[in-house]
């Protein structure tokens, strides 16, 4: 009990370090799109770059499937950035706005190349860029691994799309939701569904492992 | 049931969206359910493995490369006069109508933007001597930002800052005619039976096929042309028999008024007419890298040959849309020789205040030099 303890202190701490994390970018990002729109700063440009583009390209590959396409658009989308730099000022939430954009190239480039294009996010195919842990960092098998990415890939497209943004690019679901253009509920639905999916995958007889885990970490 | 009411709050929890009355709920159900801690435990860790995706610095520098090399290729289709239209709602918006959305929307947006130029160019007032009016589409730079576009012909031209460029709907008739004010380059494509035409405000050059870069912002009093492949012919506008016939790699020169004090190197060909001065003279060439200067600005190379302070300065003023007041006089009788590659203001004004000796600051927008 006592060590089921530890480890809960442990990964709460561990989470209270992310959020902060994320809060810190975000407030990062409003310095760099300061920069951006009042000295037109090459650098801020670059850092920002540096700073969002990995997260957009997962974004994009999920919708277009090709990494070297994921990149030309994350491209595009910030040479409209650069483009619009004098308006950045009004633009209140930077991420979302590029991720806003990014979806609408995505789907531009799915009606232009895709020989039957489906634009409606419930039907489009999603390709999940969702990372777990390692088998050992998780203490489960590597078996019960993959039947979760199984599970994540089976998942309904726009479930898909909703928890990767919130898991994996720490949006919030208001963001989510924005840059989806669907309601906060459904976000909170579908973040819900998802992780009860993979929540059944869990083995339940898990807490010996567990327990012993943590007991030699500790 | 409690199973379902645990995993909505730990998807809450993880996701970073519940509140206190939430979380003390989470800690609730877990103190009867001791059993889901290890399952919530590795849940979290599912959660936080997003944090250990790690793109590699060299990685992620090389594809920031890739994207400046886009960044100048584009130079901006779309920072034309009509990037108003360009607001997020839009993007949002397009993404409700999508299919018809992107075309109409850039479409809309240069009807939008040529008929507010057309009314412009009705109104009364408008400046003696600007370039002969052809109706038809106008697309314009604002000081600060460059564009390219393709005309119907598939001619390819970069608008450098400030510059304004109008031309007949769709080439329909026996040449193709532009008129230019400002800066700009030119690919034009070959068509023998068509020629070229582009209307400045001292001269009209005369083209089959062929790449060249033509400078007549009115502040400057002289309208250069040069050529980098191909022949133009540049005719002036006051003396219709007077021509020039350029070779690839030559420039000229032509001034508004009388013949200004020489500012080309020795050795030119210096003609003076009874109004104009025709200056023909070869493009200059960077030596280290073989480019030619005089089209630098096409790769967002801000670039110097010899220039005087004041064109300098006047330059700067467009390339990056601010005002410079210069109070020591004494500055404009030196040339400048250099060339910035993507740099601020700022980092361009530190690099001239060395070689040039003087002292500044920005303010408002506004940079003071003494």
């Amino acid at each position: 009990m006592f060590f089921y303890f530890i480890g809960c202190i442990f990964s709460e701490c561990y989470f209270c370090y992310l959020s902060v994390d994320i809060l810190h970018t975000n407030d990062n990002i409003k310095i760099l799109q300061q920069k951006i729109a009042l000295y037109e700063d090459m650098k801020a440009y670059e850092s920002l770059y540096l700073l969002l583009s990995p997260a957009l390209t997962g974004f994009c590959f999920s919708f277009v499937k090709s990494q070297d396409q994921a990149e030309e658009i994350v491209s595009d989308v910030f040479i409209k950035l650069w483009q619009v730099r004098n308006k950045l000022p009004e633009i209140e939430n930077l991420k979302v706005y590029l991720y806003t954009i990014a979806k609408n190239f995505c789907l531009n480039y799915i009606a232009r190349n895709f020989k039957n294009p489906v634009i409606r996010l419930e039907e489009m195919d999603i390709e999940p860029a969702v990372s777990l842990g390692s088998p050992e960092e998780l203490c489960i098998s590597a078996d019960t691994v993959d039947k979760i990415q199984q599970c994540i890939r089976e998942l309904p497209p726009q479930c898909r799309m909703v928890f990767q943004l919130v898991k994996e690019d720490g949006m919030s679901y208001k963001e989510a939701a924005e840059i989806l253009g669907i309601s906060v509920l459904t976000v909170r639905n579908q973040v819900f569904i998802a992780t009860r999916k993979i929540a059944a995958l869990i083995p339940a007889w898990l807490q010996s492992t567990q327990f012993t885990g943590r007991r030699s970490a500790s | 049931m409690t199973d379902e009411k645990l995993w909505l709050l730990v998807s809450l929890q993880l996701s970073g969206e519940a509140t206190p009355s939430e979380l003390a709920e989470l800690e609730m159900l877990k103190q009867h359910d001791p059993q889901a801690n290890a399952r919530i435990a590795v849940m979290q860790q599912i959660w936080a493995a997003h944090n250990m995706r790690v793109t590699g610095e060299l990685n992620k520098a090389m594809s920031f490369d890739r994207h400046l090399q886009r960044l100048s290729n584009h130079l901006g289709a779309p920072v034309l006069q009509y990037d108003d239209e360009n607001s997020p709602e839009n993007a949002i918006a397009i993404n409700n109508r999508r299919r018809l959305g992107y075309r109409w929307f850039w479409i809309g947006g240069g009807i939008a933007a040529a008929l507010i130029l057309i009314f412009f160019q009705m109104r009364p007032g408008n400046e003696p001597g600007s370039s002969p009016k052809i109706a038809g589409n106008t697309v314009s730079t604002k000081p600060g930002s460059k564009s390219k576009i393709e005309l119907p012909d598939g001619t390819q031209v970069w608008l450098n800052a400030d510059s304004k460029l109008e031309y007949k709907g769709d080439f329909s008739g026996k040449n193709r005619e532009v008129s230019l004010s400002g800066e700009a380059y030119f690919d034009v494509v070959k068509d023998k039976s068509r020629p070229f035409i582009i209307h400045t405000r001292t001269v009209q050059i005369k083209v089959l096929g062929t790449a060249f870069n033509v400078r007549s912002y009115p502040a400057d009093k002289t309208t250069e042309t040069a050529l980098i492949r191909g022949s133009v012919e540049v005719t002036l506008n006051a003396q219709p028999d007077k021509k020039v016939i350029l070779k690839p790699n030559e420039k000229v020169l032509i001034g508004d008024a009388v013949a200004e004090s020489n500012k080309n190197t020795a050795g030119d060909a210096v003609k003076t007419t009874n109004h104009e001065a025709m200056i023909v003279s070869n493009v200059h060439v960077d030596k280290k890298d073989q480019e030619v200067y005089e089209t630098m600005w096409v790769k967002n190379k801000l670039a110097f040959d010899e220039t005087p302070f004041d064109n300098m300065i006047a330059e700067i003023e467009r390339w990056y849309n601010v005002e410079i007041v210069v109070k020591n006089k004494k500055l404009s009788a030196n040339t400048y020789t250099v060339t910035f590659e993507n740099k601020t203001l700022d980092e361009v004004l530190e690099g001239l205040q060395f070689s040039a000796h003087f002292q500044y600051q920005l303010k408002d927008g506004v940079v003071t030099i003494w």
